[in-house]
C-alpha cells in the first residue's frame, strides 16, 4: 500500500507531514516511516471525484479507497433512500434554486458520476418538458404538475416526506463535501499526524533517563 | 443531563446524527493517516467526542 516513491516528486505532497518521522521516547508506530506513490496526482484527484475510492485504487491505496467508497457512497445513497430519490436535483427555478446560488447541488456533485442523473433529468424535465425517466429518480420538481389544492410538485414533497426530505438532501450533501476531503487526500496524501499528541506523553526528563539522545 | 438527551433522542430527529458522525470521523480520520488502525484510533477519538460532550 504504501511504496517507496521513486522519486522525490511523487512523494506526499503534504510537505508538513515528514515521510519518516520518530519521536521521542515513543517507540515508532504504524504512524511512521510512511512514504506514498501517489502515481500521477491531478489524474487520482479527477478519478477520485468522478468516483469515491476511484483515484486510491489508482493509486494502489486500497484498503483507504475501500474505506472512501464505502463511507461516501453510502451516505450518499442512505440519504438518496431517505426520499425515494428526491433529494438530489438539479433546479433553477424561482422559487427552488438549488444551482448555483444555493449550494445544494455543488455540495451534492462532488460525489461524481453518481450525481449525472439528476444532470440528466433536469434536461429531460425542465429544458424538455417531458416526463422523468427511472420512475422520477432524482428529476427536479416539476411546475405544472399541481394537485386539486393548487400545491406544486415540491411542497407535495415536502408534505410527503416531511423531515425526511431535508434530511436526504442534508447526507446527500455531506457526502459529496466528504469527498472533497477524499479528493484531497488522492492528490496530496495525507496529513500524517505526529505520535507526540497522545495525552499521556512522558515528561521530557524521561528521554534522557531511557537513553535517548536528542539534537545537542 | 445525559438522561434528557437520552429521553430527547427517543423520539426525534437525532437519530440521524448517527450514521454521520460515524462516516464523518472515518473519513476525516482517513484524511490524517494512512493505515487503518490509526484512521480507525483516531476516528474513535473524533467521533466519540460529540457523543460524550452531548451526554454530559
Amino acid at each position: 500500500m504504501a511504496k517507496p516513491s521513486p522519486s522525490p516528486s511523487s512523494h506526499a505532497p503534504s510537505s508538513h507531514a515528514p515521510s519518516s518521522h520518530t519521536t521521542g521516547s515513543h517507540s515508532p508506530g504504524p504512524y511512521d516511516d510512511i512514504e506514498i506513490d501517489l502515481r500521477n496526482p491531478v489524474l487520482a484527484g479527477v478519478f477520485a471525484w468522478l468516483w469515491p475510492g476511484a483515484g486510491h485504487f489508482y493509486q494502489r491505496r486500497y484498503a483507504k479507497g475501500c474505506l472512501f467508497m464505502v463511507c461516501v457512497l453510502s451516505t450518499f445513497f442512505y440519504g438518496l433512500a431517505l426520499a425515494d430519490g428526491k433529494g438530489v436535483y438539479v433546479s433553477w427555478q424561482e422559487n427552488d434554486k438549488r444551482w448555483p446560488f444555493v449550494a445544494q447541488f455543488v455540495c451534492q456533485a462532488g460525489v461524481g458520476l453518481p450525481v449525472l442523473p439528476a444532470v440528466i433529468q433536469n434536461r429531460r424535465v425542465l429544458v424538455e418538458g417531458r416526463d422523468p425517466l427511472w420512475s422520477g429518480w432524482m428529476a427536479p420538481p416539476n411546475p405544472r404538475n399541481r394537485d386539486r389544492f393548487g400545491k406544486d410538485e415540491l411542497a407535495q414533497w415536502h408534505e410527503k416526506y416531511n423531515s425526511a426530505f431535508e434530511m436526504a438532501t442534508l447526507y446527500t450533501m455531506i457526502a459529496g463535501l466528504l469527498n472533497v476531503l477524499a479528493i484531497y487526500d488522492a492528490y496530496a496524501g495525507p496529513f500524517l499526524m505526529p505520535v507526540e499528541e497522545e495525552s499521556d506523553k512522558p515528561p521530557p526528563e524521561d528521554d534522557s533517563e531511557n537513553g535517548n539522545t536528542g539534537p545537542s | 443531563m445525559s438522561g434528557l438527551f437520552f429521553a430527547v433522542l427517543g423520539h426525534n430527529q437525532l437519530w440521524y446524527m448517527f450514521p454521520l458522525i460515524v462516516t464523518i470521523s472515518l473519513v476525516y480520520g482517513a484524511t490524517r493517516h494512512e493505515h487503518l488502525l490509526p484512521i480507525l484510533d483516531q476516528s474513535v477519538r473524533f467521533g466519540s467526542a460529540p457523543g460524550s460532550s452531548a451526554s454530559c
